[in-house]
């Protein structure tokens, strides 16, 4: 499965505001999206960098097609100290 | 311009609503926001406290989830408990918050089953029978909340949490809201239950001890909202009071109040404080393809708080800012405003209405100083700080005594009494003739040709600026309580109004 078709499978709502700053520390790149197993990868949820990376390349595709991915257990990654990614 | 021509002018305050958004303090004012109303702010009320015995206070109300129908069960109108809602002061005039006072809420699941046929089957409501006392086992579904005050920058700022006086617990229940009469034992009951929900609260650094609440009341704010949308239905220069009907007297409204020491609030002896509210969300939503069973499960919210609503001065977002730029406005903050200035200094609508009605003439003072002095900055001697940085907020100087419920006039300043808007606001006060008014240069001509509000401005300048303009809706003190939180009982949602005149049902 490709990034493009993975990254479609999910649903999302992401409000990327441009109120600058960064998100806490350089962004790593985001995961291929799903585990293989109709799921998201959960490396996905290891920080709030790698969360708002797979969430960029997510709302670059487009799939009118597919099933969205399992979500990872617990929580997704939050700051409360950081601004919104740009 | 006489008052036969002024009739004309509706029509072209109406061309500019409709490119401009509601005429309403802030209900689904911005493109974006109306997707999000958990987190919609609606109005902001900022004053001295005038309940008995309270003038050493600070009352301020957030208003949040515009429009609501008593009706709206079986959910009802909950708050966000994936968003973050703040109430910010300035006390420095630097447009940057210096305290912050932060809500986080939870819902909690009772999964309250009945037997049916032999299996517990959980139940589709959040009561399952009369609801009274704090968190009593009728309530399925409870709603909790946690304050946080933050002392300098809202993110990085030292943070402690604000605590019950009594017993020191750090989360409160929020009262479900007005189901109707028979879920809380009978009318008038509500009243009763709600009141177990007002706190006395310990706030870090504070020297005397607060109160909050948070719950539901009906909603305060008052418009001919309908009319202004149809082409401004109405005669502007018609009775002041009894006019029109109050579009929104059948509504209620989610209310985040807080009543604090004015010494906790002030710094520098400086007496004026700023305030402002809003709300955010996670940056990043991951909608849930198939959720467990459980409340909070259709989604996971992750990233940085991304804000989405802000409100200080009624109106801003609505009449001036423009439609391009509301959702910017509503993720910006006070020191960032000079973006947006020109909104401010060359405003939109008088262009628009002499434009289409020349005899309308708007004001020709070019920057709109007067504009400036009361969105931006305050006016001089009366609500502007020691030091002072252009930036839109409601501001109140707090050394200026409360006038008595009886006492108030909805006109505020404009009608002698200087506790009422424009510095700061009460919930009876006449936002809506008011800013008609300063956006035609009210300011102009009631600073007089000397000038004696400093500003910048003078009768000349504004033809339009005396007349009394109106949506034909007021209230008084007298329509609301006199004591914290002010706002009243919501509208119960077995209200099963009679159908309006002019409607069939069948």
């Amino acid at each position: 499965m490709n990034l493009r078709t993975a990254a479609a499978l999910a649903v999302l709502g992401l409000a990327l505001s441009a109120c600058g700053g960064g998100g806490g520390g350089g962004e790593t790149p985001a995961s291929t999206g799903s585990n293989g197993n109709g799921g998201l990868d959960a490396s996905t949820f290891q920080s709030v960098d790698a969360f708002v990376a797979y969430l960029r390349q997510l709302v670059a595709t487009a799939d009118d097609t597919g099933e969205p991915l399992a979500l990872p257990d617990g929580p997704a990654p939050t700051s409360d100290t950081t601004e919104p990614a740009a | 311009m006489n008052p036969s021509t002024f009739r004309l002018l509706p029509a072209c305050l109406l061309a500019l609503a409709a490119g401009g958004g509601a005429l309403a303090a802030s209900h689904r004012e911005a493109p974006a926001i109306t997707a999000t109303p958990k987190v919609d702010a609606t109005d902001l009320y900022l004053f001295r406290s005038y309940e008995a015995g309270r003038q050493d206070y600070v009352t301020v109300i957030a208003n949040y989830q515009p429009f609501q129908d008593p009706q709206g069960g079986p959910n009802f109108y909950m708050f966000d408990p994936d968003a973050l809602y703040e109430i910010h002061i300035d006390n420095t005039g630097d447009a940057v918050e210096d305290l912050s006072f932060q809500f986080r809420f939870q819902n909690t699941s009772k999964a309250t089953a009945l037997d049916v046929g032999g299996k517990q089957v959980k139940i589709p409501l959040i009561n399952s029978g009369v609801v009274n006392g704090v968190n009593p086992a009728t309530l399925n579904v409870r709603e909790t909340y946690g304050i946080e005050v933050v002392r300098g920058q809202r993110r990085t700022g030292g943070r402690s949490a604000v605590t019950n006086a009594s017993g020191g617990a750090t989360q409160f229940d929020k009262p479900v809201d007005n189901i109707g009469d028979k879920a809380f034992g009978g009318t008038g009951a509500y009243a009763a239950y709600v009141a177990q929900h007002v706190y006395s609260v310990n706030i870090p650094g504070c020297g005397a001890p607060g109160r909050v609440f948070v719950g539901q009341r009906k909603e305060g704010f008052y418009i001919a909202v309908g009319k202004v949308f149809d082409l401004f239905n109405l005669d502007p220069l018609g009775p002041e009071v009894g006019g029109n009907n109050n579009d929104l007297e059948g509504k209620n409204v989610s209310t985040i109040a807080m009543e604090l020491p004015i010494a906790c609030l002030t710094a520098n002896g400086d007496p004026v404080i700023g305030a402002w509210t809003t709300a955010s969300l996670r940056q990043g939503r991951l909608l849930n393809g198939s959720p467990p069973s459980g409340l909070g499960q259709a989604a996971k919210n992750g990233g940085a708080w991304t804000q989405v609503s802000r409100l200080g001065m009624p109106l801003v977002n609505e009449v001036v800012i423009g439609l391009e730029d509301k959702d910017r406005f509503n993720a910006g903050k006070p020191k960032d405003d000079a973006a947006l200035l020109d909104y401010v200094t060359n405003p939109a609508l008088p262009a628009l209405i002499q434009t289409l009605f020349p005899s309308a003439v708007a004001p020709t003072n070019f920057p709109r100083t007067d504009l400036v002095n009361v969105f931006l900055r305050g006016i001089a001697g009366l609500n502007r700080p020691q030091n002072v940085t252009a930036s839109e907020m409601l501001r109140l100087n707090t050394s200026i005594a409360a006038t008595a419920a009886g006492a108030q006039n909805p006109l505020g300043v404009a009608g002698g009494d200087n506790a009422g808007f424009p510095n700061g606001r009460r919930p009876a006060d006449d936002v809506v003739d008011l800013s008609l008014r300063v956006a035609m240069g009210a300011l102009c001509v009631l600073t007089g040709p000397t000038d004696t509000l400093q500003v910048g401005c003078g009768p000349g300048d504004a033809p339009a600026g005396g007349l009394a303009l109106t949506d034909g809706v007021r209230k008084t003190a007298a329509n609301y309580d006199v004591a914290f939180p002010y706002l009243t009982t919501p509208l119960p949602g077995n209200l099963n109004p009679a159908a309006a005149a002019g409607t069939t049902f069948p």
